[in-house]
């Protein structure tokens, strides 16, 4: 009991003051670490997907704010799509099981510097994740976000979707490291 | 002959070890510290006078981590307690605790002073009135902290404050602009308390 006792009380009395001195003066450093971040903001709040013509594909645009900050020196980021939620009800378009294999909700990028667009047109999925944007080191967006971004849909008009209303969605994620 | 003689070598001797005795005694009381043993008793008053003038002191934390307070991109942030002893005159007009930034963030490339709107809010003054609201931080001037009014003095109650020493919260924060490099960056602010 005496040992423990003895090294709480010099604990108690190494343990240096967080204050300095008292003087006409006094310094404080102000210090924080900036490490990478990353935010977006969909700003469609639904995309409605339209046909232009007979059995021409429906097609509709997504747009997106980003905010970005990668690491200085080997850093990177991305921001990537996913349909988390299948179209519904049953009985129209489908990203993981659509009537004929052909079908595809596919989409294609445009994205504002610092950010690189997705090359090409692309085939959304609901079990894995695909590239809309990515980023090199020390990418840094605007303060208010990086905005003029979107992702242009395009799903296959298939006649052997049942007449109605169907809904899906899709979740954009954006990482930096 | 042989009395006088005697009688000069005997003088002679009680002389020296008088002078012997004497110069012993002396050198005991000098050492010792102890007066001559003498009835005279003096009373000497001496007039004590103090002027205390108006005068202050600030101790702060050497250091202050500021963390974004929230999620992603939100303003950085941090908390610091300073404290302070403090005397104002009657007369005067009182006194002040300032901070002003007298080194900018370092290394280049992340926040400013001025760019990330470096700001300090106050609260909990336990002697005079602390600021208002958010207060800029700034490179070229100072911004109040606490105004301290006349007559005032910390510790011991009554007239002065009850505790010693006084205290008052200060909460930084910042910016958290993307455009900022990742790193670890610095800036110093001082802190100065005047009182009359």
């Amino acid at each position: 009991m005496k040992k423990i006792l003895g090294v709480v009380l010099l604990g108690l009395f190494g343990v240096p003051s967080l204050f300095a001195q008292f003087g006409p003066t006094g310094n404080t450093s102000l210090d924080l670490n900036v490490a990478s971040e990353a935010a977006i903001r969909v700003d469609t709040a639904a995309t409605t997907l339209t046909s232009a013509g007979t059995f021409n594909d429906f097609t509709g645009t997504t747009n997106f704010t980003y905010k970005i900050r990668t690491t200085k020196v080997g850093g990177s980021g991305s921001v990537t799509l996913q349909i988390s939620t299948d179209f519904s009800p049953v009985g129209g378009p489908s990203v993981a099981a659509p009537p004929d294999p052909a079908d595809t909700l596919a989409y294609t990028c445009g994205v504002a510097a610092p950010g690189t667009a997705c090359a090409g047109s692309l085939t959304a999925s609901t079990t894995a994740a695909t590239g809309v944007a990515t980023f090199v080191a020390n990418a840094r967006s605007l303060a208010a976000g990086t905005g003029g971004n979107s992702v242009a849909w395009s799903l296959t008009n298939d006649p052997q979707y049942e007449t109605g209303s169907y809904s899906a969605t899709a979740t954009f994620t954006i990482s930096a490291a | 002959m042989e009395t006088n003689c005697f009688k000069g070598r005997n003088r002679n001797t009680h002389s020296v070890w008088g002078k012997i005795g004497l110069a012993a005694l002396a050198s005991f009381w000098a050492s010792n510290g102890v007066p001559p043993a003498q009835s005279d008793v003096a009373t000497v008053s001496q007039m004590l006078n103090a002027d205390l003038s108006a005068a202050g002191k600030v101790s702060v934390p050497a250091s202050l981590s500021l963390t974004p307070a929230g999620g992603v991109f939100s303003p950085y942030a941090g908390s610091m307690t300073l404290r302070y002893l403090v005397r104002t005159t009657p007369g005067g007009s009182g006194g002040n605790v300032t901070v002003q930034a007298t080194g900018d963030f370092n290394p280049a490339g992340g926040p400013t002073v001025s760019s990330a709107g470096l700001a300090v809010s106050c609260s909990g003054a336990t002697l005079g009135t602390p600021c208002a609201g958010q207060n800029p931080v700034g490179l070229a001037s100072s911004t109040n902290l606490v105004a301290i009014p006349p007559s005032a003095c910390t510790g011991g109650g009554g007239a002065c404050s009850e505790g010693s020493p006084n205290t008052v919260s200060l909460d930084f924060s910042m910016a958290n602009d993307p455009s900022y490099e990742t790193g670890s960056y610095t800036a110093v602010v001082t802190f100065t308390i005047s009182a009359l």
